[in-house]
């Protein structure tokens, strides 16, 4: 592997590693603050890539399907929220595995329903179809340094509500939701709510704009939600820097293993946990229980 | 703290009712009975974590469909093999892999424990439907059922359709019996400790790691039995059999039963697989419905059936 | 002079800027009861804890029988022969006060890796559960759930578990806290006769109690040792009054039995 070979596969890992930060953050958020184990996580993933497909067709505009899709996005996860999760606040983390299993299950075959079991593909937007040159046969697509750079934005502007609001400071102490309740002084409720409406946006976001590189299909929402558990484990639960440096190592993993080791490529990931967990059974950024 | 037993006349009608069924089930009743009893088995391996020590696996196919793959990979293209080297070689994996996974996976806990274990399952999940070796994602057939003999003297034919019933349903009382008398024993009653208040028995002097690891292996390897009886019934293994979807059917049949039951399990079995079956008739679309009724599971029925049971001849007093 | 039974040097637990527990060091003999008493935070439970292996110590060590134990895991400390009480009830709900003494009284037979002779045959462990019921007044309870009895009973059962589980020396947190004056009185005057042949390290808040038991008295404040001794001239030094009178806690000096 040469130097410009290496460059661009570092730039895949780490396109590909902030990606799913975005969705492992809410998967964790929702973990540390809510106490919810949410296996249909993924499944809004798979939501936000079928409705940027769906929009896009519709409006011929990723940036106008993206400002379309989120809202309705949301809507589904606040109604989901409010009708089911919200029931399992003092449930063990049995009853929110086993409910949300039954809710992955729902919405991938509602998925099937409206749009049928076929791949499709969402075109990079024209103004960011363009390559970069790195060396004279090399060339970067300006797309996946786009979404590289908006996923910054997207951290960068999560950093700064956790470094510098009330409800990031109870994320950063670990708080417990009686603590938080009596500290914010606000309705709890609505915290969860708010919550996991972010989640889902993440989760949703991710899927939009990764929507063009990744293409669209049927149970794409599973394997990001594995890989997002994986993430969350190494980082620590609860830890938004953790899933931060935990998406990036398994998105630097992944991509360095399919060119390094391709016909173990998808264990590579998973070997990674099990020597962060041999080191730190808590991952890197959590609490000792 | 003994595994509370449904009525002993209940279980005999139940028995009897299995094994009458072959004799009067037709053909595909039959065939569905055996997945079921294969099911109830693998849902009673779980139960034995997640009702008994406290553990939520949700990765606990993985030692079901190891099992097949190895049954898979020993048996010659064009003989069988003996039973009782099968039978060695896929309980010796699943106890294998359950003993690595769970070395790691019993130091942490909760939320921690169900990623974990599902991780795991996963990594085996691609490893095997990534390499040409194992067939792929399009599995591996078994071409012939092990031959159950002594030297030259056959002691039963498999490959009977009848023979076969029966050996299922010996195996899952086998089970069955096994865990009913492991439950009773010093070791159940230490797992029980463990899942109501860990902390506590491990003050008492009780290492609960190492506990906790040993149920964690005996789980594995009869979810390996379940695996390699359900690979010699359809002949055929596939990364299905480990993904994490079929982790969480045998854990919503395991607490559709009822856990910390060990009738739960199997009542839980037979419920969901007649529900499958009658959804599948009706639609194709049958898999929104079972979401929908896997919610409505943990909303209005989080004892399960056994928990009905169990309310049941107090007649609403509570 | 025989080495003491459990030692303690430098004994320190941090949690971040919190010295709980600041360098202590202690020594117990092999009967006895040596209480420990100190205002609220000054580190009692924390001490409980360092011994007991529930939190590993941050600098300096335990000591038992000769033996380094420290930052062994509790259920190694037990099997040793150091049992614990909890501060906080700490029982099986759903399981029956004799079925829970039972279990504790399994740890001691053993490895309870066993797997095929049922746990109520064995009459040695269901012999010391009822023993050890009866020992603390509970033997009338026995088949009654953990979580229906009242609370002061479970302190009993507390203390039946551990006594089940055979130990030399006994980490007792507040074991009287929240029983009545019948029932406590039954505990000081088991304590009293365990003495002669266990340590037992006591922490509690009711003074009658310590004074009434209490061979040894050690003062923590602030997770330090102000003194340690007999109680009588522990509780006639300055500085102990000092502490208590400071923490608005009285030790009720002059009312302890002559």
């Amino acid at each position: 592997m040469d130097l410009a070979q290496f460059l661009v596969q570092a730039l895949n890992g780490v396109q590909y590693g902030l990606l799913l930060f975005l969705v492992a953050s809410g998967l964790t958020l929702i973990f540390g603050i809510m106490g919810i184990i949410n296996l249909a996580h993924g499944a809004f993933y798979m939501i936000g890539a079928y409705l940027a497909y769906w929009l896009v067709g519709l409006t011929d505009n990723l940036f106008l399907a993206i400002l379309l899709g989120i809202p309705i996005a949301v809507a589904v996860g606040l109604v989901i929220e409010r009708l089911l999760i919200a029931r399992l606040y003092d449930r063990d983390h049995l009853d929110q595995v086993l409910l949300t299993y039954g809710l992955i299950l729902i919405l991938n075959e509602t998925q099937k329903i409206l749009w049928g079991s076929d791949f499709h593909g969402v075109p990079v937007p024209e103004m960011l179809a363009g390559s970069v040159p790195l060396t004279e046969n090399q060339a970067y697509p300006v797309y996946r340094l786009f979404i590289s750079a908006v996923c910054l934005g997207v951290a960068a502007g999560m950093w700064l509500v956790i470094a510098r609001t009330r409800l990031g400071m109870m994320i950063r102490a670990g708080a417990s939701n009686r603590e938080m309740t009596s500290a914010l002084g606000i309705n709890i409720g609505r915290v969860f709510a708010i919550v996991f409406a972010l989640g889902v946006a993440l989760a949703a976001f991710s899927g939009m704009i990764g929507a063009p590189v990744s293409s669209v299909y049927p149970g794409m929402g599973d394997r990001v939600l594995i890989i997002s558990f994986v993430v969350v484990v190494i980082g620590g639960i609860g830890s938004v820097k953790g899933a931060f440096i935990g998406a990036l190592l398994i998105g630097l993993a992944d991509t360095f293993g399919r060119v390094l080791v391709p016909d173990f490529a998808s264990m590579v990931i998973y070997a990674l946990m099990a020597l962060v967990l041999l080191w730190r059974p808590q991952g890197l950024f959590g609490r000792a229980p | 703290m003994t595994a509370s037993p449904a009525p002993v006349l209940l279980h005999l009608i139940a028995l009897a009712l299995l094994a009458a069924f072959p004799w009067v089930g037709g053909e595909f009743y039959v065939d569905l009975a055996l997945t079921l009893m294969i099911l109830a088995l693998f849902a009673l391996s779980l139960d034995l974590l997640v009702g008994y020590t406290g553990l939520v696996s949700f990765g606990h196919a993985a030692f079901f469909g190891l099992a097949g793959y190895v049954l898979a990979m020993i048996t010659p293209e064009t003989e069988p093999v003996s039973l009782w080297a099968a039978l060695a070689a896929c309980l010796a994996a699943s106890a294998a892999a359950a003993l690595v996974i769970g070395w790691f996976s019993v130091r942490t806990s909760g939320i921690y424990f169900i990623m974990i274990t599902l991780a795991f399952a996963q990594m085996l999940y691609y490893f095997l439907s990534e390499s040409p070796a194992f067939g792929g994602s399009d599995g591996l057939f078994v071409n012939f059922r092990p031959v159950a003999a002594v030297g030259d003297w056959l002691l039963f034919d498999l490959d009977d359709p009848m023979v076969f019933y029966y050996f299922v349903l010996a195996t899952l009382l086998a089970g069955y019996a096994l865990l009913t008398t492991i439950l009773r024993a010093p070791f159940g009653q230490v797992l029980q400790g463990i899942r109501i208040n860990e902390g506590r028995t491990r003050a008492l002097g009780f290492p609960t790691p190492r506990y906790k690891l040993v149920s964690f292996v005996i789980a594995g390897t009869l979810a390996g039995l379940a695996g390699f009886l359900e690979a010699v019934h359809t002949g055929y293994v596939s990364p299905g059999h480990l993904s994490w979807h079929e982790s969480g059917i045998v854990l919503m049949v395991v607490i559709l039963g009822g856990r910390g039951t060990l009738y739960g399990p199997v009542l839980g079995a037979f419920t969901f697989g007649l529900l499958r079956n009658g959804l599948q008739d009706v639609t194709e679309h049958w898999i929104l419905f079972m979401g929908l009724f896997i919610v409505a599971l943990v909303l209005f029925l989080p004892g399960g059936i056994a928990g009905l049971i169990r309310r049941a001849p107090k007649g609403g007093s509570q | 002079m025989s080495a003491p039974l459990l030692k303690t040097y430098a004994l320190t637990k941090r949690f971040g800027a919190l010295v709980a527990v600041d360098a202590v060091d202690l020594a117990y003999d092999r009967s006895g009861v040596h209480a420990v008493i100190g205002p609220n935070g000054a580190g009692k439970t924390t001490l409980i804890n360092l011994l007991s292996g529930d939190l590993p110590p941050s600098s300096g060590g335990v000591i038992f029988r000769g033996q380094a134990v420290t930052g062994a895991p509790p259920d190694r400390i037990s099997r040793l022969g150091i049992g614990r009480s909890y501060q906080k009830t700490n029982l099986y709900p759903s399981l029956t006060a004799e079925q829970s003494c039972r279990l504790a009284a399994r740890s001691r037979r053993g490895s309870a890796m066993r797997f095929f002779r049922p746990a109520h045959r064995d009459r040695q462990t269901g012999e010391a559960a009822v023993r050890a019921l009866d020992m603390v007044g509970l033997a009338e309870r026995r088949t009654v759930p953990c979580g229906a009895l009242s609370h002061g009973e479970q302190r009993q059962l507390e203390l039946a578990m551990i006594l089940a589980t055979k130990p030399d020396v006994l980490l007792l947190d507040e074991p009287l806290a929240g029983m009545g004056r019948d029932e406590s009185d039954r505990i000081i005057a088991l304590l009293g006769q365990l003495a002669r042949d266990h340590t037992i390290i006591l922490v509690e808040h009711d003074m009658d109690a310590v004074f009434a038991v209490a061979d040894e008295l050690t003062v923590m404040v602030q997770g330090r040792i102000l003194d340690s001794g007999p109680p009588g001239r522990v509780r006639s030094n300055p500085a102990v009054q000092d502490a208590y009178l400071g923490a608005g806690d009285g030790l009720g000096a002059g009312d302890g039995p002559s």
